[in-house]
């Protein structure tokens, strides 16, 4: 059973005639690692907007564990439903490793009883000990932010994670290592796991991929 | 509760901008601290003045009213003044009379002196010019148990027996009671006769209940002593006493009233109620509005300084803070991006904003109420020397055509305040920090919500 669907999904931009996403229908299942590639331009930004629920959609209907996205709450949405991982990172740069994590937490509203905790085995999961968590995550490298990036993502156990390049700025190492995460949570934790990527290697990794092409969406394998 | 914690800990994260936030702020709570606290405590000063020369009120003469026919021109009597000083209005009344009047067959102090009996015309006083109407003494009466002043403040005391109580009862000098040999319990007939009329004349026959002390030092001025002018032949009677005999119904009584109101706003009423027991339209009831005005008139001053200084750092201090709050607000547009990214909501990033401000504004509370609790004293007591000083170049106001009667009191300026900081002070200046805070988020707060979460990080992407 698909917990994201996107039924006769077209997008256009306020003040376009141009079409960036055109009649789109696809259903997402957990347990799954899904790709998605294309070139710049195809849609992938809007496509990744829509799924993440930072924009709305105007035509067709995105529904999320049965429900329409246009009719649930987007904020409530994004701090609980999904995890997403930004191509940029998109962490709290003057914050502490710890506290992205935690302050995730908090928003999404969940409870944990010692989030403290909780926050460290995660970033000990994805590769941060306990020392790189206190430190500001602007002393991390790329690849560390990244992986905090990912943490904060699963911080308040989403079904879907939605990752936008997630390996775009690292080495093949990292990237090996990222694409090994984000594969362990789709197998062994049951997430539905959506990676949009320009990366060979990345789309090497998924079940099932899908190609992005002037705004139309075709399963490749 | 996650929204203040992550405020507190932001304030900790951009320790610069917080501290040159928290400096402007510091400053200005710090000055409003001290005009408010000036302002506050010369407002309570002048409404304690207020009160204090508001609710005191004397009969004063309105020129401007006079009958044409000066023959219809009268003075109330002590009788009337007595009815009317039978309010329910009034608080306290302090009336007092005083008359030459004959001692019949009394011996007084200095009465063979030169210029002793002198008549009502001479004296001013009252008297007659056959041996029969000679005056030798001054009879005064009150209402007050205490008299005058005199015997509320020791200058006279009772020596033996007891201040006058029952009708007709008077009190008198150890100076006479020793020359004229007269004792408590003995009477002595005083007799008041018209300087018109010879054969108009009151009399009564009155018993010495108590004995004075005169303890004010000899007036060496007075050059020819006579029984007019020795203080020892002062004879003191009750009011009721005075009424009743008719003694003080003659012109020559001298009668000074003073009334305290209840309610300083009731003056009007008041007045209305004398007219209308029969005070005649000449007559009008004023405060002591010379006094109060010269006494509190810097302290106004000095209020109305404080206040528009409030209001003018209120609006330009709002001015800077919108400003600082939407440069660092600017600043801070891609931590807000990712918040409301990762699913916080607009109402809840305002908050986050607003407690900020609100821990950055307490701290500077804290520090600025102390320190202008502090320094508000001396800089009130500067400001208010200069008010006090134009103040004195200005002169006395003065009251116009009225004549007032009554004692004449010296008084100076209060040139020194006493600023405490009252809770009244306390909650005028937590609200005007409050303002300030609300206004530097509220602005920084509108910027921030207009954009999308989308948009803050494509704009930084």
């Amino acid at each position: 059973m698909s917990i994201l669907r996107l039924a006769n999904v077209s997008y256009i931009y306020d003040g376009s005639k141009k079409r960036v996403l055109k009649d789109i229908n696809v259903e997402f299942e957990c347990g799954i690692l899904y790709g998605i590639i294309g070139k710049s331009g195809a849609g992938k930004s809007t496509l990744l907007s829509l799924l993440s629920g930072l924009d709305k959609c105007k035509e067709g209907a995105i529904i999320y564990n049965e429900k329409n996205m246009n009719e649930i709450d987007r904020d409530e949405y994004r701090a609980k439903g999904i995890g997403v991982i930004f191509q940029g990172y998109n962490l709290l740069t003057n914050a502490t490793v710890l506290d992205n994590i935690l302050l995730s937490i908090d928003i999404s509203g969940k409870k944990i009883p010692n989030k403290k905790e909780y926050a460290l085995e995660l970033l000990e999961k994805v590769g941060i000990d306990k020392e790189k968590a206190m430190r500001k995550v602007l002393k991390l490298s790329g690849g560390e932010q990244q992986r905090v990036g990912i943490a904060r993502a699963l911080s308040h156990d989403p079904k879907v994670i939605i990752a936008d390049e997630p390996t775009g700025n690292l080495d093949s190492d990292t990237e090996a290592n990222i694409m090994g995460i984000l594969e362990r949570l789709a197998h062994e934790e049951d997430k539905c796991v959506i990676i949009v990527t320009h990366s060979k290697g990345a789309a090497s990794y998924v079940d099932e991929l899908y190609a992005l092409t002037a705004g139309t969406l075709t399963f490749v394998r | 509760m996650y929204v203040i914690k992550n405020a507190i800990k932001n304030i900790g994260r951009n320790k610069g901008r917080n501290l040159i936030m928290g400096m402007i702020l510091l400053v200005m709570i710090f000055t409003i601290a001290i005009s408010v606290i000036i302002n506050t405590s010369a407002n309570a000063t002048v409404a304690y003045y207020k009160k204090q020369f508001g609710a005191e009120v004397i009969m004063a003469r309105n020129n401007e009213k006079m009958p044409k026919d000066l023959n219809d021109y009268r003075v109330p009597s002590f009788k009337e003044i007595g009815k009317y000083a039978d309010s329910s209005l009034l608080k306290s009344s302090k009336i007092s009379g005083k008359i030459a009047a004959y001692l019949v067959g009394v011996n007084t102090l200095d009465s063979d002196a030169a210029g002793s009996g002198k008549s009502a015309q001479s004296d001013g006083m009252g008297g007659a010019s056959s041996s029969s109407d000679r005056v030798n003494s001054f009879i005064v009466a009150s209402n007050q148990p205490e008299i005058n002043e005199e015997f509320s403040k020791g200058l006279r005391s009772i020596t033996e027996g007891r201040m006058f109580k029952e009708k007709n009862e008077i009190i008198i000098s150890q100076k006479l009671s020793k020359f004229a040999e007269l004792s408590i319990g003995d009477t002595i007939t005083i007799r008041v006769t018209s300087p018109y009329n010879a054969s108009d004349s009151k009399e009564i026959t009155a018993k010495i209940s108590g004995i004075y002390a005169d303890h004010a030092p000899e007036d060496e001025t007075v050059e020819f002593q006579s029984a007019l002018t020795n203080r020892g032949n002062e004879v003191f009677m009750s009011m009721e006493t005075a009424i009743e005999s008719e003694l003080f119904d003659s012109d020559m009584a001298v009668i000074s009233a003073s009334f305290k109101l209840k309610d300083p706003n009731d003056l009007a009423k008041l007045q209305t109620e004398f007219h209308k027991k029969g005070l005649p339209e000449y007559f009008e009831l004023i405060a002591d509005t010379t006094t109060y005005q010269k006494m509190v008139g810097p302290l106004e001053g000095l209020s109305s300084i404080t206040q528009t200084f409030t209001a003018a750092l209120l609006v330009f201090g709002s001015i800077v803070l919108i400003i600082l709050s939407n440069i660092a607000i600017r600043e801070r547009k891609y931590e807000i991006g990712v918040l409301r990214a990762i699913g916080m909501k607009k109402s809840r990033v305002s908050y986050g904003l607003l407690s900020e401000m609100l821990v950055i504004t307490a701290i500077a509370l804290g520090i600025g109420l102390c320190g202008a609790s502090l320094s508000s004293r001396p800089i009130a007591n500067a400001v208010l020397s200069s008010q006090v000083e134009e103040a004195k170049g200005n002169g006395n106001q003065a009251i116009g055509s009225q004549y007032v009667s009554g004692t004449t009191t010296v008084t100076v300026p209060i040139d020194e305040i006493n600023t405490d900081l009252s809770s009244e002070a306390v909650i005028q200046i937590v609200l005007f920090s409050g303002i300030l805070a609300f206004v530097s988020s509220a602005a920084g707060v509108l910027y921030i919500t207009r954009f999308e979460p989308m948009k803050i990080l494509s704009e930084r992407n």
